[in-house]
């Protein structure tokens, strides 16, 4: 595979991607940083952790994030999937990894990721971004601008009752 | 009422921004109509059968009058001079064009309205009893506590794309529940307990092909803790709540597979983790929204319960409207005025942009310039000093909106049906104006008592057909309009869903068929006390089915 | 029953406006059923929807429904498309009561 980095947004900056995605099917790389669906990680867990790379893994947005407490001190990023962008799961399972499992690196949002939700995922605890295929990763960073009040409080303490 | 401050205002302005920039990318093709349809869905707007509609937000059905001339404005400038006041204590205009409605939200901002989450599978509006604040029989004003949860669930970010819609009413009138709060998704009853305050808690209840009356989850919820468990509830439903099946995808569905006491242990297992976080409620939070909701200012007046019986025993048009359409105030020498938005020959809800306007004069003159808006689909003027009920009385006569109809069976719930509905299967608001024409005798309507007659155009329920005393059904026969019949339905604390008794009849047939229904309670009910419902109670289907299928005239042989 | 020659009809909403419109035999849209173009087969009709839903910007969710052709003139058999062709059959406003 050619090193041609995807670009993806990290902490509202676009940058090269420094991970690659690796099918279930393909042969692990010998080094560089990889993401694996949570299937790969549960069955190739010890060679997964010989590696060198960075190790990612890849969460359906199904799964109950509590089921894998134990193993997150591992993972230097979790991505969860939104398969479209209207199903809200995804949001639940990144807050829950942040504020009742207190993983405090990478979560990434991948799949069908648009504009008009970025500001909620980063809300919920998302700090990097795929954004969709065939979507303007520059329109996409636009939405974190789009509204600046927060009423509640999410992973972020900054809700209005607080400031009044 | 609540009043924005700057940040309030800033949200407001920043949506209304955001809004038009996503109207432009779709204008622009950047964004296809599948992406764009759940960005105008949270936004309040449908595109309906022959046009858009914009749905506003009237947060827990409170306007004042400021606002309500500005809603009569926006009808008048941007759509065709009315607007539809609905079962969530919404307005919908029927006529906006796209490109138009980044405007209206900039001249709704203007006066602290917005159309925020009135669709889409998110929080919806936040409803209660239209007499909070005044009511005799309330614990205590709700609005505070549906202000903390409008303010909570507004863009909330882990809750804006549920599994489907949610809704979320409170009642602070025990067993008198104005707001159909057990047919919500969550149902907030604000109830003492050991001399605490706090909150029953109700989940599950909703109509829609599949009514549901809702499950008490929590027998005592301390107030401090109010988000947090509201929190805990849409964690579970956000992701359990099925997405494979749009019709089973209300909380309903899950509470039904699940059964209430797994659902209840699940929320609190969730609960137990998040309670003593940021999202506790602290006493100084609740006082400073209590003030908001603080009690105008009342003139000292003794006690009118004896000048409003005074009133209502006379026998002209005055003494009826202030029997059926004013109710007594928690304030001495003040009266509640429900504003009768059906008005014979006229769409159940509707109101025009100079009628609005006028309504908001009335409001500044008689009621400290507050309305509220009734599920039922009618306004309140919540603060009349009783001896200006005559006054007002002939006022609102000139204005079409003194029908005494309230709680009869004009006083009717009716969505807007294939007239303007894309979800539509037949036409509501004709035959309501039928059944407005058919019963207009109001000396009729009064010896009916209290009666509440529902209808909607198809199975989504937005007429609350199900919990109609007596409940219309459209439906598409072959693409002719049909209508079932049902009976027995109630609303209230009572809460029952109504029952189907047999075969639909067409259009031309179905007002005949209530009326059917009315002879046969008229010659059942042991006294003209025994008001409908409970006649239908006591007495069961069978004779009423005998009456609309089996061609048995009762009046022939039950008088007694 | 009179043997009606039943015909095609491609209509939609109008993307900014919002408003009922259908495809004339030019590729533009009318808001008049009187000038919609009558498709003779569904599969002729269905063919072309599927060019005209390229088209977003001008035109939302377009679809076919069959209608029922006499002469010029084409009508309408469900209640839906009566109502969408002819507007709402209720009154729209309410009588103007108010002074100003």
């Amino acid at each position: 595979m050619a090193t041609c980095f995807m670009q993806i947004i990290r902490n509202r900056k676009i940058v090269d991607d420094d991970f690659v995605t690796v099918p279930n099917d393909a042969a692990l790389p010998e080094s560089g940083n990889i993401f694996v669906s949570l299937e790969r990680w549960r069955s190739e867990r010890d060679r997964l952790s010989a590696r060198s790379g960075k190790l990612g893994v890849i969460l359906q947005n199904t799964v109950d994030p509590r089921e894998i407490a134990d193993d997150l001190a591992t993972f230097d990023a979790i991505a969860v999937h939104f398969p479209i962008y209207r199903d809200g799961r995804a949001f639940s399972v990144a807050r829950i990894l942040r504020q009742r499992l207190g993983y405090e690196r990478e979560i990434r949002a991948v799949g069908n990721v648009l504009r008009d939700q970025i500001l909620f995922m980063e809300r919920c605890g998302f700090d990097a971004y795929q954004v969709a295929d065939g979507k303007s990763i520059e329109s996409a960073l636009g939405g974190f601008e789009d509204l600046t009040v927060t009423y509640q409080d999410a992973i972020d303490a900054r809700s209005v009752p607080r400031q009044r | 009422m609540y009043t924005y401050d700057e940040y309030d205002q800033k949200l407001v302005r920043e949506r209304a921004a955001q809004f038009r920039g996503q109207v432009e990318r779709r204008l622009s093709g950047e964004l296809t109509e599948n992406e764009f349809k759940p960005l105008r869905l949270q936004n309040g707007l449908y595109l309906q059968l022959h046009a858009y509609m914009l749905r506003i937000a009237i947060p827990y059905g409170v306007l004042s009058s400021t606002q309500m001339r500005k809603l009569a404005e926006v009808s008048r400038t941007y759509d065709r001079g009315y607007g539809h006041f609905t079962t969530r204590q919404n307005l919908q205009l029927n006529w906006p064009k796209l490109e138009d409605v980044p405007k209206i939200l900039d001249e709704l901002a203007e006066v602290e309205m917005h159309a925020i989450q009135t669709s889409g599978n998110c929080i919806r509006n936040i409803t209660t009893d239209p007499l909070a604040g005044v009511a005799r029989d309330e614990l205590e004003d709700p609005r505070p506590f549906c202000e903390i949860t409008r303010q909570w669930s507004t863009f909330h970010p882990e809750f804006a794309f549920l599994p489907r819609k949610f809704k979320i009413a409170f009642n602070a009138s025990g067993d008198n529940d104005r707001a159909a709060m057990k047919y919500h998704d969550i149902g907030v009853k604000i109830v003492d307990r050991d001399g605490e305050r706090g909150f029953e808690i109700w989940v599950g209840g909703g109509m829609g092909r599949t009514p549901v009356i809702s499950k008490l989850i929590r027998e005592f919820l301390p107030r401090e803790h109010l988000i947090s468990y509201l929190e805990a509830v849409l964690r579970v439903y956000n992701q359990l709540g099925r997405r494979d099946n749009i019709y089973k995808a209300r909380i309903k569905i899950l509470v039904n597979e699940t059964g209430p006491d797994e659902f209840r242990r699940l929320v609190e297992a969730e609960w137990e983790d998040t309670k003593e976080s940021s999202l506790r409620l602290d006493e100084a939070e609740i006082e400073r929204m209590r003030g908001f909701f603080s009690a105008p200012d009342y003139e000292s007046l003794p006690s009118s319960d004896e000048l409003l019986g005074q009133i209502r025993s006379g026998d002209g048009a005055l003494a009826r409207w202030a029997r059926n359409n004013v109710v007594v105030h928690k304030q001495p020498g003040y009266s509640a005025v429900t504003l009768s938005l059906k008005e014979p020959g006229t769409p159940p809800g509707d109101l025009s942009d100079s009628q609005m306007d006028t309504v908001a004069d009335l409001a500044d003159t008689y009621s400290f310039g507050e309305i509220s808006v009734t599920h039922i689909q009618n306004l309140v003027f919540p603060h009349v000093k009783t001896s200006e009920l005559e006054s007002l009385h002939a006022d609102l006569v000139a204005l079409g909106l003194a029908t005494p109809n309230i709680g009869r069976i004009n006083d009717m719930i009716c969505c807007p049906g294939l007239d303007f509905c894309n979800l539509a299967n037949a036409r509501s608001i004709p035959i309501a104006q039928e059944i407005t024409e058919r019963f207009e005798d109001i000396d009729y309507q009064d010896d009916l008592g209290e009666l509440a007659l529902k209808i909607s155009g198809c199975i989504n329920a937005c007429g609350h057909h199900h919990v109609g005393h007596i409940g219309i059904l459209g439906i598409d026969k072959r693409g002719v309009e049909h209508y079932q019949l049902m009976l027995g339905g109630s609303a209230g604390d009572d809460a029952s869903i109504g029952k189907i008794l047999g075969r639909s009849f067409p259009a031309e047939e179905i007002v005949e068929a209530v009326e059917r229904v009315l002879k046969t309670y008229v010659d059942l009910r042991e006294s003209p006390e025994e008001a409908f419902l409970q006649t239908f109670r006591r007495v069961g289907e069978d004779p009423f089915r005998d009456t609309l299928y089996g061609d048995v005239l009762y009046a022939d042989h039950s008088k007694s | 029953m009179p043997n009606v020659p039943t015909c095609y009809v491609i209509t939609g909403s109008l993307t900014e406006e919002g408003l009922v419109a259908y495809l004339r035999a030019d590729g533009t849209w009318a808001s008049s059923i009187a000038d919609a173009h009558p498709f003779e087969s569904e599969a002729e009709a269905e063919a072309r929807l599927a060019e005209v839903k390229g088209a977003e910007s001008i035109i939302t969710e377009p679809y076919v429904f069959a209608a029922e052709r006499s002469g010029d003139t084409i009508r309408p058999t469900s209640a839906r498309e009566i109502l969408r062709a002819e507007g709402p059959s209720t009154r729209l406003r309410r009588p103007d009561h108010a002074a100003s």
